[in-house]
């Protein structure tokens, strides 16, 4: 066998390193089957790749531009809710049975008579 | 001989771009050699050594734009991308065979099954066999630097950039693997001696 290293023989890395760097192996069959594979598969183009950024990038802004619409929306709820109990702490007056509406004329009305 | 052999891969990715099956067949032809031999030494297993190297030439054909030849060498990518492949289709097949309840044994790099041992042990010579047991053993990337700079004769320089590592940490690598080798050699050789020491005595 001319690949064997005797057995007592102190142990040289290298030596068997280099011995042992041959793998038969015919790769012909294994190219044939990735190429007629690649011809059965669409590739993803440039064109493709831009349109699945794209479609990404606006899907990514939409989400953004809804989350912020939603955060507005609940935060000038919050405030509108909160206004009348303000406006009736500010001015002493009873909350009871007081809509917006009329505490937005009673404003008015007490602006005018400090003018 | 190909209209193609004589362009360059990254003429040859350029016109796959294009969606050139002809270009692609000839960048097939001519690395898949050298990264199934990568991907074997890798995963010690020829059905796993050709899936790999399949699935990823199959991809970049999907993907060519993946690759751009202002980065980097085409076979240095392609190095690093069957790396990964081999590392991923082995934790792929641990967990497969983790779910599996019946499969007590399996041989990933480092645990060898004793039927793959007894096939080995007779197609090697002695040292050789216990020299392939002790790259089974390496860490991973003290296999890659081996398999890379030793047996796929890369320059050191391109295997440290298929790494991802410095030229210095290369180095370190490969002299840690080579003592390494040697200790597991060396102790195969004297479990083995002491083996046969014991069946000397016991068949007397």
């Amino acid at each position: 066998m001319p690949n064997e290293v005797n057995k007592d023989s102190p142990v040289d890395i290298d030596a068997l390193l280099a011995m042992s760097d041959d793998i038969e192996h015919d790769t012909t069959p294994l190219q044939k089957l990735i190429i007629e594979q690649a011809v059965l598969l669409p590739q993803k183009t440039e064109a493709t790749r831009r349109n699945i950024l794209f479609r990404g990038q606006f899907l990514r802004r939409f989400t953004v531009i809804t989350a912020c619409a939603a955060i507005f929306g609940i935060g000038l709820n919050i405030f509108l809710a909160d206004a009348p109990t303000q406006f009736v702490e500010q001015y002493g007056l009873s909350s009871e049975e007081l809509d917006f509406q009329e505490l937005i004329m009673i404003e008015d009305d007490i602006l005018f008579a400090q003018l | 001989m190909s209209a193609y052999a004589e362009f360059d891969d990254a003429r040859l990715v350029s016109l796959m771009k294009a969606g050139n099956n002809d270009a692609f067949a000839e960048l097939v032809a001519r690395h898949t050699d050298r990264f199934f031999a990568l991907a074997y030494r890798t995963l010690h297993s020829r059905p796993d050594a050709e899936d790999v190297v399949q699935t990823a030439f199959l991809k970049f054909w999907e993907r060519p734009h993946l690759w751009s030849a202002d980065k980097s060498v085409f076979t240095t990518w392609f190095y690093r991308v069957v790396i990964n492949a081999c590392y991923d289709h082995s934790r792929k097949a641990s967990r497969s065979v983790s779910e599996d309840s019946s499969v007590i044994e399996y041989s990933l790099p480092g645990v060898v099954s004793t039927e793959v041992l007894l096939q080995d042990k007779q197609d090697y010579s002695w040292q050789q066999y216990c020299l392939q047991e002790g790259m089974k053993r390496l860490p991973n990337s003290q296999r890659d630097a081996i398999n890379l700079v030793v047996y796929s004769k890369l320059p050191q320089k391109q295997a440290a950039e298929v790494m991802g590592v410095s030229l210095k940490a290369l180095e370190s690598l490969l002299v840690r693997a080579k003592r390494s080798l040697a200790n597991t050699v060396t102790s195969l050789q004297d479990a083995d001696r002491l083996d046969e020491i014991h069946y000397a005595k016991r068949s007397k």
